[in-house]
């Protein structure tokens, strides 16, 4: 007598719904459309600038308004979200031996959100705020 | 299982030695240090819970999977081995690696605390700097 079948038949478009542990990849990848937004729309900022002085303030009014508010909140926890779930995995990718021996994960996850922080507050004092 | 059966043999997961040797000749010699480089990856036991469990295999079944490509990442990373290029034509193509979208499940679920998906990860990368390799110095073949 032969065995069941074992046939595995994932639905196309919800199987990420599936698993809390698929729902938090996606989750991972679609904060990068977030921030490929938030890029696009500082591009089109810059763009507005070499337009000159008064379309520039149209594009910082509507950046302001409350569309464009609710999206920067939304875009900051992506992009919050994006840069903890990488860190996490860093470990995995990049695995280090010091003196023979392993380097433990969570000093190369902080070891990585020191060089963030760095480099923000860097950004933070270059842009004169 | 059949599957996965002709996807580990296709990665070749055993020591392709750089030249024969004679039993006379002896062992060849590993430090601990070496061997605990891959010791992790030794400890699969082919049950393809991370097969069960990753959703990149359940909707495409051309992919070579976790636990071969973490097979093939460890006799990689094996001081005795020299079949890095021979499996590259499975491991390096898009069935192989970069079918993987690192969601992790696979190594979350193995019962032996095998990594898959950090073995995955680390081969992207020794595979992309084989490629740029091949434009800064084509003369330098592996």
């Amino acid at each position: 007598m032969s065995r069941r079948p074992y046939i595995r038949e994932p639905s196309k478009t919800r199987w990420w719904l599936e698993q809390p542990r698929y729902v938090r990849y996606m989750m991972r990848e679609i904060s990068a459309l977030f921030i490929g937004i938030y890029a696009l729309i500082l591009v089109v900022g810059l763009v507005q600038l070499s337009r000159g002085q008064a379309a520039y303030e149209k594009f910082l009014a509507s950046a302001e308004g409350t569309t464009g508010l609710v999206f920067a909140v939304l875009a900051m926890f992506f992009a919050i979200y994006h840069t903890y779930s990488w860190f996490q995995v860093t470990p995995k990718a990049m695995p280090l031996t010091y003196d023979g021996k392993p380097v433990p994960g969570a000093i190369i996850i902080a070891v990585h959100w020191l060089g963030f922080v760095i480099v923000s507050a860097a950004l933070w004092l270059l842009a004169g705020s | 299982m059949d599957d996965f059966i002709d996807k580990l043999g296709s990665v070749k997961p055993y020591i392709v030695a750089k030249e024969e040797r004679d039993v006379d000749d002896g062992e060849y010699l590993q430090t601990p240090a070496e061997l605990a480089r891959f010791k992790q990856y030794t400890a699969c036991i082919n049950c393809l819970l991370c097969y069960s469990a990753c959703p990149q295999y359940a909707l495409t079944d051309s992919f070579v999977g976790p636990a071969a490509l973490a097979l093939a990442h460890r006799y990689n990373l094996d001081t005795r081995d020299a079949g890095r290029s021979a499996r590259e034509d499975v491991v390096a193509s898009n069935e192989g690696i970069w079918d993987c979208s690192f969601v992790g499940a696979c190594s979350e679920v193995c019962p032996k605390s095998v990594d898959p998906a950090a073995a995955i990860q680390q081969t992207k990368i020794a595979s992309t700097g084989d490629y740029f390799m091949k434009f800064l110095m084509p003369w330098k073949r592996k």
